[in-house]
């Protein structure tokens, strides 16, 4: 098969790199203005290279669109690992979202990190989170992948962290990064176990030997399990979403960048990209769809009752993100790609605009304290309010198409996963619509809140873009009963080498279809008015809070629970054996060894000098005299 | 030019020897010493640059200096040692180039380290067994007044520990080599007439290959050091000096690994395979109960210490898999950790000489005005954690991916040592470069000198590079492990 080359890609990884490299080494500067748009010149690059490469590649009905056979990494034994870059169908969607949402938030962060000490920290860090994030998104192989999971990581472990002076963000950073190699676990495993029997880490070829079956069934089952454990830590799931809200720390265009727009969103890309391996795994499919379930409950219900906005949007991103698994769960990657795309939009607007918010209010984050923001800052609202309505699912923005596909999917899977996640997206509705309210309407709560500022026009700039996006971005893939496009579908269906993986292909009535539009964005629009009008006119601590308000505000006590049964025991634990071990069984006969050998030593006690120096002599004209005796007198 | 090469170090050690108390004079000698070396190690590879990398050990020089024994001087060079031939040159540079203007480390300190450097090559480039042991030995003594002389304060006890446990390990290995002397059928102790020996395999551990086994293997498990003989190590690299725990780590323990791959498996391979299981066990007790210590430890010296425990059991485990991607794994990851734990003692060397604390809990902030070095020391940590795109991570992928064709199981269990290692080394770079600043930190500022950063930099540099140029030293060892793979099956 001819393989279009294109070696421009390897660009679209090397200019942040190099962006990161002169911030981060040549320049050093504390000028803002001037990193920052260092910074963003090179994601920007990376954009037009980008657009570029897609422009050129036909738009054939092959997987393989662009190929950059780069270097190779490890080449011995039957193990061969290139670092090759491709594009398919489905990575040029991703590509096009990082790439073009990312420059954006550089753009934003231009601003947003203006005063900070050392900017160029902040943008050496976040082109190399780029640079990582490309290589994920291009690598034709699971190693490449991992190197840029990996990256994507360390990045945010740096950023999260960057502030490290405050002992909590460097916590944070350590949660962040640490939990995320619990699931790494799982990545390691399915990389020996396919390695193993396939020989072979390229994802084309893999995909074709798991569509074969001459593989034992539960090499790809361990495979398939192993993947999704690993995404259940980058992509903030039950149980290793807890260093998401954590995460917060972090600088808020970090958070958007990283937190809610691209990173979190790798595990369902890559479940996409491989998912010939997870389509004919039901079992592991049924954990992902209740998984998800559970996680989008969870988190939306802890979002209930944040103070902090930032914590709202980090729960909702843990939930929007459980919408995606439960899309995956029921056997839709291209409902579940989709959702990461207008999700990446409309959070991205969100945060930013949480950011707006924190900024024009002196680095407060606390709803309790904002209160009609919207008279000081109207175009953050206006903006603000076009993500709310994304992501709450209003009639005809991008969320609601999105967010419908996948209900209609889990409506096809069953009644009960349906209405669950139905349950799920009315939460959602209820607590941004509390969110949004409490920051921009009623009266001022704060001084802070009554002397609120607008942002400068470099960060209202990608504000007003990304809220075009949100609302419209969703038309490229539309309900059966509009007869309009459905690019995602057919852009993921040509993304797996030519494989066709069976999956379940139910079908809902045109009338159900409609009938679930409507309901659905009818109990949504409702839920969202109550909201609205209970938290229109604030009163702080009106009602007594009930055991579940606690619970939630606690958020359900998880990082309690977990360092109650798994991180102190396994801490005390480990001390009194490696004690144990250490100090009393292996020193303790060695000890025991040498006092036996002192007092049968006492005959020696003639070359018994103390010091150190006269052995060492002893054994260094020992070994000569030895050496000299054997060459001229023996035999 | 590699009697030369070999010769050198040792020379030069007489000159540092002489110049004794006058400190400037022998560091500044000892840099034109380890230039002249280095210029030296690039005819070597020069000239190998042909016969390196296509297997069979090609020797370069022989001279029959104890036939009596049955023992030549023989020297050889292959893919195998030629990396770590060049890491010792490069970490004695740095170390040359640290040691520049410390008026403590004088005349018999450069020269103990030249005796060393000298004694480390020759067993690194010793193609006869005796001549292996002699310069085996040879490395303990300067090794041993090192420690004992220039390290703090429980250094006598930390000596004579490592001294007299390397050295039981020794012995069982040269009783191995005499016996092997004695056979009629041994025409001569170099190495390619012992691996031609072949000898009978009845799975029975007292027969000839079973007690060759235990005897080489104890020396080069001890250097290693494999659990449970790995407690002189914490105690070795805390009271050593800081040039002494990085050739400790960066060298010294590396020739364990070397020794088995060149002497224990070929000459033994049937008795190596079949201890195999054993050793799995005892890598995955090095990775899990090194990492838990490393996460226990409060002194900063020692967890590092602990660390290359249990990255020295990913090398066991990758050795003794006895497949080629394994062993790949295990000769790369040597080299890795040679230069990610090397640059982490340098560097924490560095702060100690300034703020003479090894507690963690003393040290906070530190990446606050001193971003360089905290970068720096970043860049060692995550190699260290695996962290792909550093040489870490190609080494313990290799290992694990290798390990899990022959043992499932033992591979399972070491990747939680990839997630043990983001805990205790995390820790350290949290409590030591974040939070707010300590109060020993803010008295003791660290600035460091040219020759400081001249000793740094090459070894961050060669991680970055190796990071993704690992073909580079993976080409060079695959003929020769692939030799040692077909004898191993």
């Amino acid at each position: 098969m001819d393989l279009p080359l294109e070696p421009l890609l390897r660009w679209i990884i090397l200019l942040p790199v190099i962006g990161a490299i002169l911030n981060g080494v040549f320049l050093r500067s504390k000028n803002g203005i001037l990193s920052g748009l260092l910074g963003t010149a090179a994601a920007v690059g990376a954009f037009i290279v980008t657009l570029v490469v897609i422009g050129r590649v036909p738009d054939s009905h092959g997987t393989v669109l662009a190929l950059d056979p780069w270097f190779t990494w490890m080449k011995t034994g039957d193990l061969e690992v290139a670092f090759q870059l491709e594009v398919t169908p489905l990575t040029r969607v991703m590509l096009l979202v990082v790439t073009g949402i990312g420059s954006l938030i550089h753009l934003y962060a231009t601003g947003y990190m203006s005063h900070d000490k050392s900017p160029w920290r902040f943008f050496a860090y976040l082109n190399l989170f780029l640079a990582a994030m490309l290589s994920l998104i291009l690598s034709s192989n699971l190693v490449g992948v991992f190197l840029g999971w990996e990256g994507v990581g360390l990045c945010s472990y740096l950023l999260i962290g960057f502030w490290f002076e405050k002992d909590e963000n460097a916590a944070a950073g350590m949660k962040a990064f640490v939990t995320n190699r619990v699931g790494d676990l799982g990545f390691v495993l399915a990389l020996m176990v396919i390695f193993a029997y396939t020989r072979t880490f390229e994802m084309s070829k893999l995909v074709e030997i798991a569509q074969a079956g001459q593989i034992p069934a539960w090499v790809w089952l361990t495979a398939a399990a192993g993947i999704f454990w690993a995404s259940t830590g980058k992509s903030a799931q039950i149980p290793l979403y807890v260093w998401l809200p954590d995460a917060m720390a972090g600088p808020t265009p970090v958070s958007a960048l990283i937190h809610a727009a691209t990173m979190v969103t790798s595990g369902v890309f890559l479940i996409t990209r491989v998912w010939p391996i997870f389509a004919g795994q039901p079992a592991v499919l049924d954990v992902v769809l209740w998984g998800g379930l559970a996680t989008a409950w969870i988190a939306a219900l802890t979002a209930l009752t944040q103070r902090d906005i930032k914590k709202v949007l980090a729960y909702s991103t843990v939930s929007q993100l459980g919408f995606m698994f439960v899309a995956l769960g029921c056997g839709s990657p291209a409902a579940a790609l989709f959702h990461v795309v207008t999700h990446a939009c409309f959070k991205a607007l969100l945060f930013l605009g949480a950011g707006s918010v924190i900024h024009g209010m002196h680095e407060k984050q606390d709803l309790f304290e904002m209160g009609g923001l919207r008279h000081h800052m109207k175009w953050t609202h206006l903006t603000f309010l076009a993500g709310v309505l994304a992501i709450i699912g209003f009639p005809l923005t991008s969320g609601f198409f999105s967010k419908d596909m996948i209900i209609a999917k889990a409506m096809i899977r069953g009644a009960v996963p349906g209405m669950l996640l139905i349950g799920a997206a009315l939460v959602t509705s209820f607590y941004m619509v509390r969110a949004y309210t409490l920051a921009f309407w009623g009266e001022a709560r704060s001084k802070e809140a009554a002397h609120a500022h607008e942002s400068s026009p470099i960060m209202l700039a990608p504000l007003v873009v990304l809220a075009v996006l949100s609302i419209f971005v969703g038309w490229f893939e539309t309900p059966e009963v509009f007869h309009g496009p459905t690019k995602f579908s057919n852009w993921v269906l040509q993304s797996w080498y030519g494989v066709s993986p069976a999956g379940h292909e139910g079908h809902l009535s045109h009338a159900m279809e409609w009938i679930l539009m409507g309901v659905v964005s009818a109990l949504s629009l409702g839920v969202a008015w109550y909201s609205f009008t209970k938290y229109r006119v604030f009163r702080h601590g009106g009602s007594k809070a009930t055991a579940l308000h606690r619970v939630s505000e606690n958020k359900f006590y998880v990082d309690e629970i977990y360092a109650f049964l798994i991180l102190r025991p396994l801490k005390f634990a480990t001390g009194k054996v490696t004690k144990f071990v250490d100090v009393y069984v292996i020193n303790g006969f060695l000890h025991a060894l040498r006092d036996g050998a002192r007092i049968s030593g006492q005959v020696l006690s003639l070359f018994h000098t103390g010091s150190v120096q006269v052995y060492g002599w002893y054994l260094a004209v020992g070994t000569v005299l030895v050496l000299l005796f054997v060459r001229w007198w023996a035999v | 030019m590699t009697l030369l090469f070999l010769a050198l170090p040792f020379v030069g050690a007489l000159v540092l020897f002489l110049l004794g108390k006058k400190a400037r004079f022998a560091q500044v000698f000892n840099l034109v010493l380890q230039l002249a070396w280095l210029a030296l190690m690039f005819f070597v590879h020069g000239q190998s640059r042909e016969i390196a990398g296509n297997g069979g050990f090609p020797l370069v020089y022989s001279w029959k200096w104890l036939p009596q024994l049955k023992s030549s001087l023989s020297l050889g060079i292959d893919g195998l040692n030629l990396p770590l031939l060049w890491l010792t040159v490069i970490l004695s540079l740095c170390l040359g180039l640290y040691a520049y203007g410390k008026d403590k480390l004088d005349g018999s300190y450069l020269g103990l380290f030249s005796v060393l450097n000298g004694a480390t090559v020759g067993s690194l480039l010793a193609a006869d067994a005796l001549a292996f042991y002699i310069f085996w030995e040879f490395m303990l003594i300067p090794m041993y007044f090192l420690i004992g002389k220039w390290g703090s304060k429980n250094r006598v006890y930390a000596a004579l520990k490592f001294f007299a446990m390397t050295m039981g390990g020794s012995l069982l290995m040269l009783l191995a080599i005499v016996a092997l002397a004695f056979r009629p059928d041994v025409s001569d102790l170099g190495w390619h007439s012992l691996t031609q020996l072949a000898l009978p395999w009845d799975g029975q551990w007292n027969s000839w290959q079973g007690l060759l086994f235990v005897g080489f293997f104890a020396a080069f498990a001890v250097k290693i050091p494999v659990w449970p003989l790995h407690t002189w190590l914490p105690d070795a690299h805390t009271e050593a000096p800081t040039g002494g725990s990085v050739i400790l780590a960066g060298v010294l323990l590396k020739l364990g690994v070397y020794g088995l791959l060149r002497w224990c498996l070929p000459i033994v391979p049937q008795a190596s395979m079949a201890a195999a299981p054993l050793m799995f066990a005892l890598g995955v007790a090095g990775i899990l109960l090194g990492s838990f210590a490393a996460w226990q430890q409060t002194d900063i010296k020692r967890l590092i210490a602990y660390s290359s425990v249990a990255h020295l059991g990913f090398m066991v485990l990758g050795v003794f898999s006895g497949n080629v991607e394994a062993m790949q794994g295990a000769v790369f990851q040597n080299i890795a950790h040679g230069l990610s734990t090397g640059a982490m003692f340098l560097i924490f060397g560095m702060i100690y000489d300034r703020t003479h604390s090894r507690e963690l809990d003393a040290y906070g902030g530190f990446a606050k005005d001193h971003a360089w070095i905290a970068t720096l020391f970043l860049v060692a940590v995550f190699a260290s954690v695996g962290m792909p795109g550093l040489p870490g991570f190609v080494g313990e992928f290799l290992v694990l991916v290798g390990t899990f064709a022959v043992a499932p199981w033992t591979a399972v269990l070491a990747s939680l040592g990839v997630l043990l290692g983001a805990v205790y080394m995390l820790t350290l770079v949290r409590k030591m470069m974040f939070g707010p600043t300590s109060s020993l930190v803010a008295s003791h500022p660290v600035r460091l000198g040219w020759n400081e950063w001249a000793a740094i930099l090459p070894l961050i540099a060669l991680m970055l590079y190796l990071g993704f140029g690992a073909q580079t030293l993976l080409g060079l060892s695959e003929t020769d492990l692939r030799e040692l793979a077909v004898k191993l099956r």
